[in-house]
């Protein structure tokens, strides 16, 4: 009976514990890694180098899919004298437009672009020793009007470099990416 | 020296000569449409920047927005590309546009535009970093939170979005309320965006049936 009763303790636990991200899941969405995982820059107030995410392959996200809110969340090298207050990061979609971020926040702004594109991220800083970096994540809310589906991904880097789609391990599938400059 | 017509040697050549011919522009309406999607796409992308820069006047400028509400009808009428107001943050103005490219340009956080490689940060680049900064993180968030409502309302007008998943947007449905306040939307009373008929209930939204 007691085993009976803890099951059911559990379950209701459960249930407190994955209900409220179910009722979020229809309107909010996760995240990714960048490739490099580390941006540098070395000079002050100028553009770092850029950091991509190619989200032009992904099967499991319509291809009607649009964003809602996109988020970065990104780490600095403090060792290299960065700060957060001195390090401002910008994030854009393909064709070049795109917003200055703040670290951790989702913005709104980007709320009807096509999901999938090639993203890319770059930071200025205006304090750093002889050079600064930082590692940023992206994550994306997105729905799809078309097929009615939203939902999450979260993209990390495997150790072969390639991106995984951490959602859906039965449709693992790699996302090469691409160097706009390649192209 | 004799010059003998071959005639029908001359009608085989002209048929070869048609044929070939027929080829040739073929090939070459391939590799026009090639260039024709490719023109597309940079005048797209020309679009896209033009709109931009558009809507970016209107934030640097000053430019009087438009009332999002008419208050006499209590309906809304989004239109992209028109810079309006979303009521305020903290008592400061919150304006903006929808972009037919997707996206919002607010003044709370101006867009940019950026080559991938370039390093050189433009001046444009700086201003519309300046303009943010003069504005607090908790008055951006606020910001996100409005232009979040407004942007699901711009797809619920384009028919995009259902009333459903308005309902179950935990961002909508928390912020909705002030948003409404914010623009002067009247919810005790029954609203309409781009001609479609709403009612605000028991903290939800609901679609009002009209007879054709």
């Amino acid at each position: 009976m007691k085993k009976l009763a803890s099951f059911f303790s559990i379950f209701a636990l459960f249930l407190v514990l994955i209900m409220p991200q179910n009722a979020a899941a229809a309107s909010t969405y996760s995240a990714g890694a960048s490739s490099p995982s580390t941006i540098y820059a070395y000079s002050l107030n100028q553009w770092s180098e850029d950091g991509f995410w190619d989200l032009r392959n992904i099967n499991s996200i319509p291809d009607t899919a649009v964003v809602t809110a996109a988020k970065l969340n990104w780490s600095i090298c403090t060792s290299c004298g960065m700060t957060y207050n001195t390090t401002s990061v910008g994030l854009f979609v393909q064709n070049g437009s795109g917003d200055w971020m703040d670290s951790g926040f989702y913005n709104y702004n980007f709320d009807g672009q096509p999901v999938k594109q090639i993203w890319f991220t770059s930071f200025k800083s205006t304090k750093f020793n002889s050079f600064g970096y930082i590692q940023p994540n992206l994550t994306i809310l997105w729905e799809d009007s078309a097929s009615a589906k939203s939902g999450s991904f979260m993209l990390s880097e495997s150790p072969n470099g390639i991106l995984v789609d951490k959602d859906s391990l039965v449709e693992k599938q790699g996302v090469t990416l691409v160097n706009l400059e390649e192209e | 020296m004799t010059v003998i017509v071959n005639s029908i040697g001359n009608l085989g050549w002209v048929a070869n000569f048609q044929t070939n011919q027929s080829f040739h522009p073929f090939k070459i309406e391939e590799g026009e449409g090639e260039i024709d999607s490719k023109k597309a796409e940079i005048e797209a992308s020309r679009k896209e920047y033009a709109e931009i820069i558009q809507s970016s006047n209107a934030i640097y400028k000053g430019a009087t927005p438009t009332q999002l509400v008419n208050k006499q009808t209590n309906s809304i009428n989004i239109v992209a590309g028109v810079y309006y107001n979303l009521g305020t943050v903290n008592g400061k103005p919150l304006n903006g546009t929808s972009l037919a490219s997707g996206g919002f340009n607010s003044n709370f956080s101006p867009k940019i535009w950026k080559i991938p490689g370039s390093s050189i940060v433009t001046p444009e680049q700086e201003a519309a970093l300046k303009m943010r900064q003069s504005y607090s993180l908790p008055e951006r968030q606020e910001a996100n939170e409005l232009v979040a409502v407004f942007m699901s309302f711009s797809r619920l007008a384009e028919g995009k979005k259902s009333v459903d998943s308005m309902n179950d947007d935990a961002m909508f449905m928390q912020h909705f309320p002030k948003f409404a306040k914010g623009i002067g939307l009247d919810l005790s009373q029954p609203f309409t965006i781009n001609g479609k008929s709403f009612t605000y209930s028991q903290g939800a939204l609901h679609t009002i049936d009209t007879e054709d």
